[in-house]
């Protein structure tokens, strides 16, 4: 799968670009909310995993802007929240058509599980 | 004491003091102006008597002058038979001659009449050797051994010799010879016609009571007192009736009284002795204590005797029947309890108007959220104003403090959080051998050691930021409707893994269909930590029960296991954060002490109780319950 990391925190993209490419996926990732929109706009994903908490430009702003361009149906998503957010609050994201979601900090067991129900959906 | 009633007191006192200062000086300055009218009083009776006793006095002198002026005295001086003296027979009687005794006769029938206008004792008349020649009722002449030792006769006599014709000499009292009483002497020249020599002198004598008439007094007490130190006469003594024992020579103090009869004080002897060097006629008034009471007396030397009349009256006597005064006294002490019943009021309006920003700053303090201090709201013109400012200031720092503190522990734990995730990651990546390739037997043992020890870190940051909430009360609760049934259900599953190592059995006992409003994470955060501490402390093969029930309003909760039980002592310290009952049983669980306290933090948000009940070496059941209606206080809290 054509995967796009969208994380503010270097280790994490680290670990999924030895982890997905290690497993066969073609990984790439940027460390901010607005280049990620860019490059989902520009290449075709068949799956973003987007950080929710980023500064500035967070994961619910690429969401919104993908939602305005009308580009949020196509595009399949794993959203990375905080082990904080209310279900309430987490409800309301996923409601606008996100496939799923995991709370940090992140299992790659699940991950990798997740992943590969979306490749095989 | 509260600061009002500390004001009213000290108010209270001051206007008493002021207002009883104010009404004694008051009383005292009217008492005075009454002491000093009522002295002038006194003094006008003083002078009033001692014009009694001048005219007393007058009257006699202008008689004997009168009397002395009878020609038969220089008739009686000038005969050869007088000038050659008198001559005594064996008996010491006089022998008058023919002529001698036709003149005395006549002299005397003149005096006898002349005295009966006049209240005298005796009279007669005394040539210039000292021989009384004419007395009507004298019996004996007066030798000199009886005059007392001090006065002879030529005391009396050479003065009475030295007036000029028309004027009188006053003697010193005695008792008289022939009447036996006390009396004083009146004495004035007789001037023969021819040479105009004082061939002898007219004398009479009064008695002593006639001045004791004089000075009745119904207030106080009179006297006067001769040079002497007697008391001649005293309003307060009878002596009229007393008659002298003996002639001219019976001791004074044998019927005087003694001055000290009034007062033996030191401060009445000095007062005394000032009466004593007055000018004649001169008056004045002193004051002295007597008996514990202040006695007034008014005083004057008389113009003509070297004697003082004086008049005393105590202060009580003084002010009787000033009802003036009385009424002062009355109108004092309303006017000073109206003052300070006055005064109370001002104070008790002034101390309020003190203590009511006090109480609105007080009550304001007690109303803070230790969690959301809130600013006073007060403004006044005083030093309260300066407390409110610094008691703003204050709740301002610690208010910055708190969010800093907020801040720093948000930010902490989120930056302790961010490496577990690939820390974590990392592991779970060394694991696959899809990726890593295979790992050998003590490199998968290092790795799960790492794992370990980070899920640790994990749920230590996890229970420290809940319990940072809890705290700071800033925990929310997601509330929707879940089935218990079934989250028991999937709970008793999930948590089954953690029996096995100790072969553990574990049953779930809760009732079908219950169903209640509750935020399921946190629920299930609860049960997990105390089946987790459950299973820490049962044996192996040991047995935990989870379920629930529905009490009515509430949902009752257990977790029950046959562990070691808690000590009763313990108990009570439970529920408290980093409170670990073993230290080093807990350690292999990996506790942070604040498993519990979360738990109570959470329950207590849900407005349910919690609570253990346990015995040794039998078991611990832990039991919690949460209101059906939570949801609903949660939402009127909020």
């Amino acid at each position: 799968m054509k995967i796009l990391g969208i994380d503010d925190t270097f280790a994490v993209n680290e670990l999924l670009d030895t982890v997905l490419n290690g497993s066969g996926h073609d990984f790439m990732y940027v460390n901010n909310g607005k280049d990620g929109l860019l490059l989902i706009e520009t290449k075709k994903f068949d799956l973003v995993l987007l950080d929710l908490a980023m500064p500035e430009f967070t994961g619910l702003d690429v969401i919104k802007s993908l939602e305005n361009k009308g580009l949020l149906e196509k595009q399949k998503i794993i959203l990375f929240t905080a082990s904080a957010l209310s279900d309430n609050k987490l409800n309301e994201i996923l409601n606008k058509g996100i496939h799923s979601y995991i709370r940090k900090p992140i299992d790659i067991d699940v991950l990798l599980q997740k992943i590969d129900e979306l490749e095989n959906h | 004491m509260k600061i009002n009633v500390k004001l009213i007191v000290l108010f209270s006192a001051i206007m008493v003091a002021v207002t009883a200062t104010l009404g004694f000086l008051a009383f005292n300055t009217v008492e005075a102006s009454v002491i000093d009218s009522e002295l002038l009083d006194m003094q006008n009776i003083v002078h009033d008597k001692s014009n009694q006793i001048e005219t007393l006095h007058s009257r006699a002198s202008e008689d004997i002058v009168f009397a002395a002026q009878n020609p038969k005295f220089s008739d009686y001086f000038d005969l050869s038979d007088t000038k050659s003296g008198n001559i005594y027979n064996d008996d010491g009687v006089i022998q008058f001659t023919s002529e001698q005794r036709k003149l005395k006769s006549d002299l005397e029938d003149w005096i006898y009449h002349f005295q009966n206008k006049f209240t005298v004792d005796e009279t007669c008349y005394i040539d210039r050797t000292g021989q009384q020649q004419g007395a009507l009722i004298l019996k004996a002449p007066v030798p000199d051994e009886h005059l007392s030792s001090t006065k002879k006769s030529e005391d009396y006599f050479e003065p009475s010799f030295e007036k000029d014709p028309g004027e009188s000499y006053v003697q010193y009292p005695y008792v008289s010879p022939a009447t036996k009483r006390w009396v004083f002497a009146y004495t004035t020249p007789i001037v023969t016609s021819s040479d105009g020599q004082k061939s002898g002198f007219y004398h009479f004598e009064m008695p002593i009571y006639v001045f004791q008439d004089v000075i009745k007094s119904d207030v106080g007490r009179m006297f006067v007192i001769d040079p002497e130190g007697f008391l001649i006469a005293d309003s307060n003594y009878n002596y009229s009736n007393k008659p002298g024992s003996g002639y001219m020579g019976q001791p004074h103090e044998e019927y005087f009284p003694s001055i000290d009869s009034i007062s033996d004080s030191e401060d009445f002897a000095g007062i005394v002795s000032g009466m004593n060097s007055l000018e004649k006629g001169q008056s004045k008034w002193a004051t002295y204590d007597k008996n514990g009471e202040k006695y007034f007396v008014a005083y004057k030397k008389l113009p003509t005797f070297n004697w003082i009349i004086g008049y005393e009256v105590p202060r009580s006597q003084l002010l009787a029947g000033e009802n003036d005064l009385f009424a002062l006294q009355i109108n004092l002490i309303l006017l000073t309890s109206l003052m300070s019943a006055g005064g109370l009021v001002a104070i008790i309006m002034v101390s309020s108007r003190i203590t009511h920003p006090i109480k609105i700053l007080a009550d304001s303090c007690k109303k803070q959220d230790v969690h959301n201090l809130k600013e006073i709201d007060l403004v006044t013109d005083d030093e309260i104003n300066d407390v409110t400012k610094a008691l703003n200031n204050m709740i301002k720092q610690v208010n910055e403090i708190g969010q800093m503190k907020e801040e720093f522990s948000s930010m902490v734990t989120h930056e302790l959080k961010t490496p577990l995730t690939p820390i974590l990651g990392w592991c779970q990546t060394l694991k696959n051998p899809k990726i890593m390739g295979e790992l050998s037997e003590k490199q998968r043992n290092a790795i799960e050691k790492i794992q370990t020890n980070a899920k640790r870190l994990q749920q230590l940051i996890g229970d420290i930021l809940d319990a940072e909430k809890l705290d700071m009360q800033k925990m929310k609760f997601d509330f929707q409707e879940i089935n218990v049934t079934d989250f028991m259900n999937y709970l008793h599953k999930n948590l089954q893994r953690l029996m096995d190592a100790k072969e553990i059995k574990y049953i779930n006992d809760t009732e079908p269909n219950l169903k209640l409003i509750t935020d399921k994470n946190r629920l299930e955060q609860v049960l997990t930590n105390l089946v987790l501490n459950a299973v820490d402390f049962v044996p192996n093969k040991g047995l935990i029960n989870i379920g629930a029930q529905d009490k009515g309003d509430s949902v009752l909760f257990f977790v029950k296991d046959n562990g070691v039980g808690i000590d009763k002592d313990k108990i009570s310290n439970l529920f408290s954060k980093f409170y670990q009952v073993e230290t080093s049983m807990t350690r292999s669980h990996g506790g942070t002490g604040l498993g519990l306290a979360i738990c109570k933090g959470i329950i207590d948000g849900f407005h349910g109780k919690i609570w253990v009940e346990s015995i040794v070496n039998k078991g611990s059941t832990f039991y919690f319950t949460i209101p059906k209606d939570s949801i609903r206080n949660n939402t009127e809290k909020n």
